[in-house]
């Protein structure tokens, strides 16, 4: 996907170049070819149509990203 | 022992009991350890892959003795969440057991022994990361829970697994963890949601339910076939072999690899009930000092196991004979898990052998095919070699005296073949012998028997022998007969 930067409950999700940071730290992520998918190891179980579907649910789920609703 | 329960059929003394012994293990910090065992796992290591479910039945079974340990109780087994009967209507989500849903608005749990305030979950630094967040149907690929249905199409797949090893395989273990297929393992995971999404899912204690649910699924597969084994044998990724050390798991008993992981009833786990059609069979075939079994691995992958007692302490050979390419793990004393050798060719052609010294007990030869895609028959054989108290006659090195002193008296030697040629073993003396010769490497197969071949009533043997060991029994032709002989061998 192109470029892209937002901040997503309190977390800054940047997309570049198929790299993606939260918070400013690396999120390794992975293309599956045969479902046209992206997964990460952050969410073991689920795979995402986009990028951005993928660093939205990270930052929403992670319990290392602690997102506004508690803090 | 564990014996694991449907989490819907404890009674309230058994739900207090294992919710107690959680939250000691979280008062202890045990708990958070388990977390974080999960969480800095390397994700692509256990899962979508092979090691998938072995590494999960070591990580439940972990927790288990940690649950038995602070309980005092052996038997306290995790319970299972039996999935077609455990939405957000069943009993196991009562507040005496895990608490409900998570709060429609913020996702936090606030009924419960896991409520907010009082269950505090670990990022994978090993600090405080909020309260447990459950969102029970919400993501929109976990709308609902497997069924009866779908399990059973799951149990119905075989193998075990399938190259490329990963998300993209065919067989069992992609289907019931959930990427291919219905969909079993992860539709769970993503019905519950909020904290059960991440590496961290252990944060709620209903992961370990799951997984009790899981590894369930795959012992009623391993039933279901009861000779079908792992899958990669040996030429998989590093660490999804059946003997590869899984990733972040303990050495210690039972051990951390795949093979040490599969026998479930070995474990000691055991099940409240299993689905109708799961039956224990005898998953063994008995083999006993001296008789040759032959036997077929008539689907790709199976195992066929063969158990065996040694009464005393001794030398004994388990080998295979035939044309198949096989490979031999040999299993015991009286532990199915705890592998004592594994063989491929010493046998003859590509035949397995084993030898070992073995202590009593019983044990258990389990044999495959070394190319898992074929199918081929093989006979497999049990003998006690007493080899090293037997004498050994030199070969062209001169003669050797002994004598029948008693009725039916035989006595037992050995000699090394080390290049194929013709030899003869021959006796002399005024005594009337019987000669018998076994081998190669076997003392209970026969290659000749001779009464007066020899000089006078001596007897004699000449064959072509192969490069082995061999063994030679001789006694008087009289079953009350006895006197001094000579005997050698020569080439």
């Amino acid at each position: 996907m192109l470029n892209h930067e937002e901040v997503y409950k309190n977390i800054i999700i940047v997309i570049k170049d198929q790299a993606v940071t939260l918070n400013g730290k690396h999120i390794p992520v992975e293309y599956n070819e045969v479902n046209d998918t992206w997964h990460s190891c952050y969410l073991p179980y689920s795979e995402y149509q986009s990028l951005l579907l993928l660093s939205k649910a990270i930052s929403r789920e992670s319990a290392d990203f602690p997102n506004e609703s508690e803090q | 022992m564990s014996i694991r329960r449907d989490a819907n059929t404890l009674t309230s003394a058994q739900r207090s009991e294992f919710i107690s012994a959680v939250l000691t293990l979280k008062r202890e910090g045990v708990y958070d350890q388990f977390v974080l065992r999960h969480a800095r796992a390397n994700m692509s290591a256990i899962h979508r892959c092979p090691a998938f479910l072995p590494w999960h039945r070591r990580f439940v079974l972990d927790f288990e003795r940690e649950l038995q340990r602070v309980s005092g109780n052996p038997d306290l087994g995790v319970p299972y969440w039996n999935w077609p009967e455990g939405d957000s209507n069943a009993s196991m989500w009562d507040d005496d057991l895990l608490g409900g849903n998570g709060d429609l608005q913020s996702g936090f749990v606030l009924t419960g022994p896991f409520r907010q305030g009082q269950w505090t979950l670990v990022n994978m630094n090993g600090n405080p990361a909020g309260s447990l967040v459950r969102r029970f149907g919400e993501e929109t690929w976990a709308r609902t829970l497997p069924t009866e249905v779908e399990i059973d199409d799951v149990i119905n797949q075989s193998p075990y697994d399938e190259s490329p090893w990963n998300s993209a395989s065919a067989g069992f273990r992609n289907q019931v963890e959930g990427f291919l297929g219905p969909n079993l393992h992860n539709r769970g995971h993503g019905w519950v949601g909020g904290s059960m999404l991440p590496m961290t899912s252990p944060n709620d204690p209903v992961f370990f339910m799951h997984h009790a649910m899981v590894d369930k699924v795959w012992y009623e597969w391993q039933l279901r076939f009861s000779s079908q084994g792992y899958q990669p044998i040996a030429n998989g990724p590093f660490g999804q072999n059946l003997r590869d050390p899984m990733d972040s798991t303990p050495q210690a008993s039972p051990g951390n690899r795949p093979i040490d992981m599969w026998d479930s009833e070995a474990l000691g786990i055991e099940y409240d009930q299993l689905r109708e059609g799961s039956t224990i069979v005898p998953r063994s075939t008995q083999l006993t000092v001296g008789n040759a079994i032959t036997s077929t691995v008539s689907s790709p992958g199976e195992a066929q196991r063969f158990e065996f007692d040694v009464p005393v302490f001794g030398p004994y050979t388990i080998q295979t004979s035939g044309d198949s390419d096989t490979l031999m793990t040999l299993f015991g004393p009286n532990n199915p898990n705890a592998e004592v050798d594994s063989d491929d060719d010493s046998g003859e052609g590509f035949n397995a052998l084993i030898s070992q010294t073995l202590s009593s007990g019983q044990y258990i030869a389990e044999v495959r095919l070394y190319d898992p895609s074929t199918t081929g028959a093989f006979g497999i054989a049990l003998e006690s070699n007493e080899a090293a108290s037997v004498p050994r006659l030199p070969v062209n090195g001169g003669v050797v005296n002994g004598s029948i002193t008693a009725d039916r008296e035989s006595d037992v030697y050995r000699f090394d073949v080390t290049i194929t040629d013709i030899y003869s073993v021959e006796t002399s003396g005024q005594t009337d012998t019987f000669l018998t010769l076994y081998g190669p490497n076997s003392q209970t197969t026969v290659i000749a028997q001779d009464d007066d071949s020899g000089m006078r009533l001596n007897s004699l043997i000449r064959r072509q022998l192969s490069v082995g060991q061999y063994f030679v029994r001789i006694r008087h032709y009289s079953p009350t007969g006895a006197g001094p002989y000579t005997i050698r061998v020569q080439s």
